[in-house]
């Protein structure tokens, strides 16, 4: 009886130590983030310090971090409200990205991959392309169906995110984010 | 004999020794899932070969920049922006140091060198090259004793890089938003150099 306890015991730990594992993988890795807004970034994500969680989660989905000289990467998965970004939605993304030379602004699956190419319009924008408001900030909007402006398509995908490349940008280095703008995430509309 | 009787004389469900004993077993358990969880969060990047550094360590030769198709087609390597021509060459400096050379576009472009579970070991962007123009040689430490002693002239210009492993790859990134830049960015990559450099001893 007490040796079957010590057995389930040790199976069960094992069972559980690798399903957390799993489901913590599984997602975004959680630790060692920069956030403000939707925005999420992980600036230490392909250095010597990067953490253990970032270094499993970028073996298991097969992405390279950009370096230092490079950029930094942010993702948004939610409007600023707090709902999953949902391609059949409408939403405005307007504001200020942090300062760098370039940036583009993408449209990919919830899983990171690239979207295949929608009929009309593009999955993404880069800086130099972008059409400006008067005071220097941009407006895009999000949807499946062409919008006036700045637009990226999301056609055909349920579940989406938004990453923002910066290129060549200082916001690496920050790690107080209080001088960190990023552009908020509104729902228009909803079908 | 009342219930109440009964229930007064019969021993509990649980008693402090099999429930101390209960506590202990649940705390084993826990404590065995925290350290399979530890074990498996940094046994992942060790065990794995489908990363990114080896996705594209397998889709790349050692001459010459191979042109990453971006998901769907070619070797897919995730996490690619969609509005950049990339190209990665393999370097292997078992033999003797490699030598990478090309002229960017005019956007911007950068370049990294990424270690075995993709570690950045050194990133330049366009601003560091001159004219353009990009000479990089990546050694290991004994080749680059040997360097220092030949001291070379042809090497003002070029960037040096020390590497602790012999296994690298060199990532390139150029900005090409349009069909027309593309196209320019894939000729910029098929002229660029990427090749083992032995070293010509000091004469």
């Amino acid at each position: 009886m007490r040796l079957l306890a010590i057995l389930f015991g040790a199976v069960l730990g094992v069972i559980v130590g690798i399903a957390s594992t799993y489901v913590t993988l599984r997602d975004l890795a959680p630790v060692d983030t920069i956030q403000t807004g939707a925005w999420k970034g992980w600036p230490r994500a392909g250095t010597p310090d990067e953490d253990p969680y970032s270094r499993a989660m970028l073996a298991r989905t097969g992405e390279l971090a950009l370096g230092s000289s490079e950029g930094l990467k942010l993702l948004a998965r939610t409007d600023d409200a707090g709902g999953a970004l949902s391609g059949r939605c409408r939403y405005t993304v307007t504001g200020q990205l942090p300062a760098a030379r370039l940036w583009t602004l993408t449209v990919e699956s919830d899983q990171g991959a690239n979207l295949p190419p929608p009929s009309r319009g593009a999955r993404a924008i880069g800086s130099d392309q972008i059409v400006r408001n008067a005071d220097g900030s941009f407006t895009v909007a999000l949807a499946p169906s062409p919008q006036p402006g700045n637009w990226l398509s999301t056609e055909g995908s349920a579940s989406i995110r938004l990453a923002a490349r910066l290129y060549d940008t200082t916001a690496r280095t920050v790690t107080v984010l209080t001088d960190f703008s990023v552009p908020s995430i509104n729902k228009e509309a909803c079908p | 004999m009342s219930i109440a009787d009964e229930l007064r004389t019969s021993r509990p469900f649980l008693s402090w020794g099999t429930l101390g004993s209960l506590l202990a077993w649940a705390l084993g358990v826990v404590l065995l899932a925290a350290a399979v969880h530890i074990v498996v969060v940094f046994m992942v990047p060790r065990m794995t070969t489908s990363d990114g550094w080896w996705r594209i360590a397998n889709a790349t030769g050692q001459d010459g920049f191979t042109l990453l198709a971006p998901d769907g087609k070619g070797p897919a390597i995730a996490g690619l922006d969609p509005l950049f021509v990339h190209g990665a060459c393999r370097l292997s400096l078992t033999e003797a140091p490699a030598s990478l050379s090309f002229s960017g576009p005019n956007s911007f472009w950068s370049l990294a060198l990424y270690l075995k579970r993709g570690t950045v070991l050194f990133s330049v962007n366009d601003r560091t090259a001159i004219e353009g123009q990009l000479d990089m040689l990546v050694v290991n430490p004994i080749q680059n004793t040997i360097l220092k002693e030949s001291a070379a002239a042809e090497l003002e210009e070029t960037i040096v890089v020390e590497a602790p492993q012999p296994d690298l790859i060199a990532l390139v990134r150029f900005y090409a938003p349009t069909p027309r830049e593309r196209q320019i960015a894939a000729e910029h990559l098929e002229q660029a150099e990427c090749a083992p450099a032995p070293i010509q001893p000091a004469g």
